[in-house]
């Protein structure tokens, strides 16, 4: 019987070219060297990167291969997906995460600190490469909003509100927007009935109270494809067979800070003058062209394949104006009364 | 001959019908039954049924009062438990590619990729005795068949054009979650015109665009587009 290599158990995601450092040079700079070359070939142009951003390529490489060697894993223990080729990094498309990478360290975007970044491996069946979708976390959108801001605030707060909380808001005499809050309750706190985000700068008068309602946590939720994150009902197995379904909350509460934080975010100005602002929305905006290039993908594929076993239509009648009367041969006009609906 | 009158069309509510000339076909019932009747000019009772592509309200709302007032109607099994009337008297269940007869139609319906949320959603074709064939299809991504032949009417979604939806987002116009909502349950209008060239149209007379988005679409440049591509007249539902 033929065999797949790729069908085995896991590979590690280091096994492979990036990871085979010569002696001198660790991993993750051997990444970042490369990198800088493959940039250089894509682009013909040099990176200038300062040693912290030459760390922030290490760390991408490190949150790379951590991913890989996760994906790798999950591929390899699902009966969809152990045909695809192994999730290395022999097996990822170098020349687009590149520039990726190049575009990410250079809006200061490090991989090192939570949810700036986060790696997800997508094969392109076309080239059987893995494209590695570096998309922005909420940390790392908070992170620019404020580094391209056209005035960069002094401090930006973000909250989630409980039903037992007590919070009002409002615009004072001066003009300048407050807000209070406080917690009556905080080791019962209730569930969240929604967020808000206090943007503070050096001017109090541009202070500003930005106000997520909860249909905002509602959307975001009808917007994700499953319970893997908001929650939702699962199916419960019973000795490998399905035992009825049970509420799991999953990451309900830190998805509704999130979309606080997102929300919140937005609403700050960018500068257009600082370079890196309009790659910033760009990336903010990256998960819907991906969803869009899914979506194409899904239709080139199952558009148009299948046959609908149909009869042939019905003929229509011939069109009569006018016959004759069989007896006197008299030509007699045909009206016909259609009924509008 | 066959006639399609699109009365209702969008998010806010779908109604539509198609006649032979003597009897009607309803499909839909998104919208209240007061409307359905204007719609109608009163004669609801005539209709030979009503056929429901999916459980979002805008398409089944009015579903059980529609049955409840005398109307049989055709939905899938998935359809007709979501809106609750799997155990009335007047619900008829449609099974995939299984051909049907409603009073003079010949109705074959067939699943499409809609919402992710909702399964059982459908489309058809309607074939009228006295001639005709009308393919109908609305809220699904994309059609999985190719070469059907004598569609004297198509009457398919065209609900946004990508590059507008991503000038939306761009001017802040439009939320990113509500954009891939669109991109993944809604067809576009790329889409819609790949459906018109992978299908015959020798016999086709019309074309009507259905449920097109309020801010992501452009009617007269969709009007246009279906236009030179088929040499057929298009109709936008909902304009007059």
């Amino acid at each position: 019987m033929a065999t797949n290599n790729n069908k085995m158990a896991p590979v590690k995601a280091s096994d492979t070219s990036i990871a085979k450092a010569t002696n001198d040079i660790t991993p993750s700079l051997s990444f970042a060297n490369k990198v800088e070359r493959q940039f250089k070939a894509e682009l013909g142009t040099r990176v200038n990167w300062s040693d912290m951003q030459k760390t922030m390529a290490q760390h991408l490489y490190v949150k790379i291969d951590a991913a890989l060697q996760a994906a790798e894993i999950k591929r390899a223990g699902n009966d969809y997906t152990k045909g695809n080729p192994a999730i290395t990094w022999a097996n990822a498309n170098m020349e687009k995460l590149a520039l990726d990478a190049v575009n990410r360290v250079s809006l200061h975007l490090d991989a090192a600190i939570a949810n700036h970044l986060h790696v997800i491996p997508y094969l392109n069946k076309r080239t059987q490469k893995y494209d590695l979708d570096i998309r922005i976390g909420y940390m790392g959108v908070d992170h620019c909003r404020r580094k391209f801001a056209s005035e960069e605030p002094l401090k930006v707060i973000y909250k989630l509100v409980f039903e037992t909380d007590q919070f009002d808001y409002g615009t004072n005499d001066d003009g300048i927007e407050w807000y209070s809050y406080k917690q009556t309750n905080p080791f019962k706190p209730g569930a969240v009935i929604g967020g808000f985000g206090y943007i503070q700068y050096a001017d109090p008068k541009k202070n500003r109270v930005v106000i997520v309602q909860y249909r905002e946590f509602e959307k975001a939720m009808k917007a994700s494809k499953g319970v893997e994150f908001w929650g939702g009902e699962q199916t419960v197995y019973q000795n490998g067979k399905k035992a009825g379904t049970e509420y799991d909350e999953k990451f309900r509460q830190e998805m509704m800070y999130k979309t606080v934080v997102l929300r919140v975010a937005s609403t700050i100005p960018l500068d257009p003058a600082k370079v890196n602002a309009a790659s910033l929305v760009a990336l903010e905006h990256a998960d819907v062209e991906a969803i869009e290039a899914d979506v194409v993908e899904e239709i080139n594929q199952n558009a148009g394949k299948k046959q609908l076993a149909l009869d042939p239509p019905t003929q229509e009648p011939e069109e009569q104006t006018s016959t004759a009367d069989q007896e006197t041969g008299e030509v007699i006009e045909q009206t016909q009364e259609e009924e509008d609906f | 001959m066959l006639r399609f009158d699109p009365h209702h069309s969008g998010s806010k509510g779908n109604f539509y019908t198609v006649t032979n000339g003597e009897e009607f076909l309803a499909i839909e019932a998104g919208v209240s039954i007061k409307e359905m009747q204007i719609a109608s000019g009163f004669r609801l009772t005539k209709l030979a049924g009503c056929l429901i592509s999916h459980a979002h309200g805008d398409h089944g709302k009015s579903a059980k009062r529609l049955m409840d007032s005398g109307v049989e109607c055709y939905a899938s099994e998935e359809t007709a438990r979501t809106l609750q009337v799997m155990g009335h008297h007047r619900v008829r269940l449609l099974n995939h590619e299984e051909q049907v007869q409603v009073g003079p139609f010949k109705v074959m319906p067939f699943e499409v990729r809609h919402d992710r949320n909702v399964s059982g959603t459908m489309g058809f074709v309607i074939d009228s005795n006295n001639g005709g064939r009308l393919l109908y299809l609305t809220d699904a991504v994309y059609f999985d068949y190719s070469g059907i032949e004598g569609i004297t009417i198509f009457a398919i979604e065209a609900n946004y054009d990508p590059e507008i939806v991503k000038r939306n987002i761009a001017n802040h116009k439009l939320d990113p979650i509500v954009a891939k909502r669109v991109f993944d349950s809604h067809m576009s209008i790329n889409t819609a015109l790949k459906i018109l060239s992978s299908n015959d149209l020798s016999k086709t007379e019309e074309v009507h665009l259905l449920h097109l988005s309020d801010g992501n679409s452009n009617a007269d440049n969709f009007k246009r587009r279906v236009e030179e591509a088929t040499g057929r007249p298009c109709f936008i539902a909902g304009e007059k």
